[in-house]
């Protein structure tokens, strides 16, 4: 297959988190069983020295199989908070739905924007556009993180319950320790200056510190 | 007179699955794919994937109900399919009765181990996937 063929373990290890980086695309595959998680695992350790020269990638199939696995045990309980929110708000203070500026993608914001046609046109997002728009819907919109996973899911190639809500889960802290933030100079370091993160009065909502942001968005 | 059909859901697009002389039978599940509103893009996905599997018959509508169908045609009494962690998936093949082929796991992991975070998981999983396919397994 022509993806297994042109997967490159080192430069993934190096220049995954950017935008143009040696991602695989192969998700969708895997999550359709096209290829098995051992498949490309074994495949990838025979291109490289050692499986640990291939470690990343490793890692993110293991992530993977992790969150199947945390599916196999909690099951439909996936759609629910597994734990309270760590960012000091209620799930009631999260709106329900998705607001109608973003689904039209005319937030203002050329990042927002941008990803959310791109989802749309192409039924893919790269990992950190992934992650950056589920902490936007969650945290700078005060969404419930269940209206951006339903969203997501039913546009991406490789929608996925485990990995989809488990993701959506894990940004907005009701799967992890804290949530996941971001900011201005993060963005533009992983999209190689594909945006600005501006909204349209040309002020970015992510242009602050992380502690900033900490003190803005969350109670 | 066949004694199995396989019931190809969408975990297991792959002519890998099939086996030989055995009839198999894939169903657009349209409550899930409603209910989810799922894409088109998806669905031509799906049916890209399904064209490299020849031989397979595509239905849609109610799965358990034309996997049912389709086996009471081919007079099996056995459907069998790939176990899935995906509780729609499972609730379908318990349905169906079916029988349970697991698909080859990532890694052996014992029973038991902490999944409450990855790096609980990961703690156990990572000497299994840096392990060299040639090299014995490891006590855990």
């Amino acid at each position: 297959m022509q993806r297994m063929a042109a997967i490159d373990p080192i430069a993934y290890g190096a220049n995954r988190n950017h935008y143009d980086g040696a991602v695989t695309r192969l998700s969708p595959y895997l999550r359709h069983g096209v290829l098995s998680l051992k498949e490309v695992s074994e495949h990838v350790i025979a291109l490289v020295p050692t499986p640990r020269s291939a470690d990343k990638l490793l890692q993110e199939l293991a992530w993977r199989d992790y969150y199947r696995r945390v599916l196999g045990e909690r099951g439909d309980a996936v759609r629910e908070d597994l734990e309270p929110y760590k960012t000091g708000y209620q799930p009631s203070d999260y709106a329900d739905a998705l607001p109608a500026d973003f689904l039209a993608a005319q937030t203002g914001n050329d990042f927002v924007d941008a990803t959310v046609r791109e989802l749309h046109e192409t039924g893919y997002l790269h990992n950190q556009g992934r992650m950056k728009i589920a902490a936007y819907v969650v945290h700078w919109r005060r969404v419930k993180w269940q209206a951006g996973a339903a969203w997501m899911y039913a546009h991406l190639l490789d929608g996925d319950l485990a990995s989809n809500h488990l993701s959506w889960q894990w940004v907005a802290s009701t799967f992890a320790a804290k949530p996941y933030l971001f900011n201005l100079d993060n963005l533009l370091r992983w999209t190689g200056g594909r945006f600005t993160g501006c909204d349209a009065d040309g002020r970015s909502p992510f242009d602050a510190s992380y502690d900033e942001l900490n003190r803005r968005l969350f109670a | 007179m066949s004694a199995a059909v396989t019931w190809v859901h969408d975990e297991m697009l792959s002519a890998t699955v099939l086996t030989p002389g055995q009839s198999a039978v894939f169903v657009y599940d349209e409550a899930w794919l409603r209910c989810e509103g799922m894409s088109l893009k998806r669905i031509v996905f799906m049916h890209e994937c399904l064209c490299e599997m020849p031989g397979v018959e595509v239905r849609r509508g109610d799965v358990v109900h034309e996997v049912r169908a389709f086996a009471e045609r081919h007079s099996a009494h056995v459907i069998e399919t790939f176990a899935s962690r995906d509780p729609r998936l499972q609730a379908q093949a318990r349905e169906l009765g079916a029988q349970l082929l697991e698909p080859e796991p990532f890694i052996d992991l014992p029973a038991g181990v902490d999944l409450k975070r990855f790096s609980r998981y990961w703690r156990r999983a990572e000497p299994l996937v840096f392990r060299k396919p040639s090299e014995p397994a490891e006590k855990l």
